[in-house]
């Protein structure tokens, strides 16, 4: 590690009052297997040494496009996927090696997850009741029999469904109300953290708002923290306090909302933000659009140095051989370029 | 001067299922002139995509069909052609791009094969001059080493530049119209931003009219000239894009444009619509909007309103702006 990444995690950990979850250095690489005897002839590097962390209460957006990692790095901070390298700092607690069994009894339950596809995450042959008292169940919530019963009530009402609705099945649902559903189950054990990937990404716009409104009430009420991963850059603004850039399983920028939005310094953040086609207003100038040349490069052999040097339109001879860890700009806003340096 | 490339007239696609009818699409009439953008926006289930598909007369079967209304298209009214006639016509006067195009282009052929395929069919090119046009057309949708490309198969090409393929195959024979159904839904927005950049250039080049289906609303401010809007199988408005969004006349157009959070950044509340999108058996009588509307009143509910002109190329269908009054 050289001396200037450490002064780097230096500047990031003091600041850690109220931190809820704290990433270091995480890595997450799948083994690509090839031929008869499946061997690994290389590794997809799909998250490659990221760290963030989030306070209590706070909602961090991360971004980014397909296959930069955004998800993988979800899953494998709520342990669906085994960390490759790094800490998972959860509570002041490191859950990155945590056995399963003691990961079920003390994590699984503050952190929850709601995914994209309502339609794929919820059981079709289970009615909503059965799908809301599973988690409960599986945890010994209560100990009256009871109690369970108010408590899908209860959860229903919270989510803004009817709760006479508890016998039906979800394909009886439209995909807002299962969404809803499936908001319901995460906050079923009162959870500190709620993962959502992509959690509004499936849904017509004008359902869209209701549950982004949805999100909003409900971190309020119960002091949430929420780690919302999605593509869409628009509703990441909308609903973040903080935002995490990714690109090709690295960070790329790291800043509070309208530091990033209003100012971003990475060269891949400015072309990320002027491509998002948005409505013009009357007066509003026509932005300057920077359209990136190329593809995403292949997360199995990623660039030398940066890994966004072969699209960048800054890139200098020194970004192909150096790689760029971020460093603080200023106060909390954290960029990975040379640029910078 | 205007003139007048497709006109749909009071179309109606419906759908039997046992016995079931499902009003998909319900008169729906509009117009798309030479040259022009014109974006088809709604959301899941409004008939938007069922309207694009009748166009070409490729309703999904069994059990879709157009009952009513007229395509006509260059003179021509395209439901009283036969099937071979249909054929002159489609992926030559008029082609069709789509969300997913893994799931158009054919696996087990090269992206040439495909493209050259199209040529000799409807050009009557032979293979060689084919093979050599088909280049040209990778080259011009942006393709730098296009020659090679033609031997690769779709799957060993991104999402982006398979779009790019379908586009070149749409434009081979240079299309009067192309219709393009939700054509960077799949993609990420900074491909996204290199085929809306690509389509636009392409319109020019070519002068072709685009019919773009979407539903996103910041895709259609940077595409179309004219955008009509579907909700419930029924166009609500239409509208030139600058009017439209400045100032929105119908209540659901109003939503739809408040719900969508502003990349220039607001964090009060988003106005949502509450409820859902009706399915189409189970479409309300009176105005469709109504139980979702904020601004309904009695009459919303017992009788349904026509689609009314309202001046500056603006047509709407709501209670309030009749007879010319236009304070809501």
């Amino acid at each position: 590690m050289t001396a200037e990444v450490r002064r780097d995690q230096q500047s990031i950990q003091s600041v850690t009052d109220g931190v809820l979850l704290e990433v270091r250095n995480l890595k997450k690489y799948f083994p690509i297997k090839t031929g008869l005897l499946q061997k690994t002839t290389g590794y997809i590097r799909a998250v490659d040494g990221i760290s963030f962390y989030v306070k209590k209460g706070e909602t961090l957006g991360i971004v980014g496009e397909s296959g930069c990692g955004k998800s993988t790095a979800g899953r494998t901070i709520i342990r669906l996927y085994e960390p490759t390298e790094g800490q998972i700092i959860f509570k002041g607690k490191d859950i990155s090696r945590l056995p399963e069994n003691r990961l079920r009894q003390q994590i699984r339950r503050d952190i929850q997850m709601i995914f994209q596809d309502p339609y794929a995450s919820l059981n079709p042959r289970k009615t909503v009741e059965k799908v809301l008292k599973e988690p409960l169940k599986t945890h010994r919530y209560f100990k009256v029999k009871s109690e369970y019963q108010d408590r899908v009530d209860e959860l229903l009402t919270l989510v803004g469904l009817d709760p006479s609705y508890k016998n039906r099945y979800p394909h009886e649902f439209s995909g807002g109300q299962r969404q809803r559903i499936g908001i319901a189950r995460a906050l079923a054990l009162n959870p500190d953290l709620i993962i959502a990937d992509e959690a509004v990404s499936a849904l017509d716009v004008s359902i869209q708002a209701q549950i982004i409104n949805l999100l909003h009430d409900l971190q309020a009420r119960f002091q949430l923290t929420y780690l919302f991963i999605s593509h869409d850059l628009s509703v990441v603004r909308h609903i973040s306090d903080r935002v995490v850039v990714l690109y090709l399983g690295r960070l790329m920028e790291w800043a509070a909302k309208e530091d990033l939005f209003n100012q971003p310094l990475h060269p891949y953040t400015q072309a990320l933000l002027s491509a998002v086609p948005v409505i013009r207003r009357k007066g509003e100038q026509i932005r300057e659009r920077i359209v990136l040349q190329g593809d995403l490069p292949s997360p199995a052999d990623p660039p030398t140095g940066c890994v966004f040097h072969t699209r960048c339109p800054m890139a200098m001879d020194f970004c192909r051989k150096q790689v760029p860890h971020p460093k603080a700009y200023r106060p909390g806003h954290f960029v990975a370029c040379h640029l910078y340096d | 001067m205007v003139v007048n490339l497709l006109e749909v007239k009071n179309l109606k696609t419906y759908f039997f299922t046992g016995k079931k009818v499902l009003p998909a699409v319900d008169s729906v009439n509009f117009t798309i002139h030479k040259g022009e953008t014109v974006a088809l926006v709604g959301e899941s289930g409004c008939g938007k995509s069922i309207t694009s598909l009748s166009i070409i007369q490729l309703v999904p079967q069994p059990g879709g069909k157009i009952v009513e209304g007229e395509i006509i298209f260059d003179g021509v009214d395209l439901t009283k052609l036969s099937e071979k006639a249909l054929c002159q016509i489609r992926g030559k006067e008029i082609s069709m791009i789509f969300q997913e195009p893994m799931t158009s282009l054919n696996p087990v052929l090269t992206v040439g094969e495909q493209i050259i395929e199209v040529l000799v069919y409807h050009q009557k090119m032979d293979r060689k001059a084919a093979r050599k046009k088909a280049a040209e057309l990778l080259e011009l949708v942006g393709f730098p080493r296009a020659e090679s490309v033609l031997d690769e198969y779709p799957h060993r090409l991104s999402g982006g530049m398979r779009q790019r393929v379908m586009i070149a195959m749409a434009v081979s024979c240079q299309p009067k119209l192309l219709i393009a159904d939700e054509p960077t839904t799949a993609l990420d927005v900074t491909i996204q931003a290199q085929i809306l950049e690509l389509l636009k250039d392409l319109t020019k080049k070519l002068d072709m009219s685009i019919l773009l289906i979407t539903h996103d609303l910041g895709v259609v401010s940077e595409m179309a000239e004219r955008v009509i809007v579907m909700y419930a199988g029924q166009v609500v408005e239409e509208a030139p894009i600058e009017a439209l969004l400045n100032y929105p006349l119908h209540p659901y157009t109003d939503g739809l444009i408040q719900s969508v959070p502003g990349i220039s950044g607001h964090t009060e509340r988003l106005a949502s619509i509450p409820g859902n999108v009706p399915t189409p058996d189970r479409y309300p009588s009176g105005c469709r909007f109504a139980p979702r509307c904020k601004k309904a009143f009695d009459r919303c509910f017992k009788e349904a309103p026509e689609l009314t002109d309202h001046g500056d190329q603006r047509r709407v269908r709501c209670f309030l702006y009749e007879m010319g009054d236009d304070t809501p």
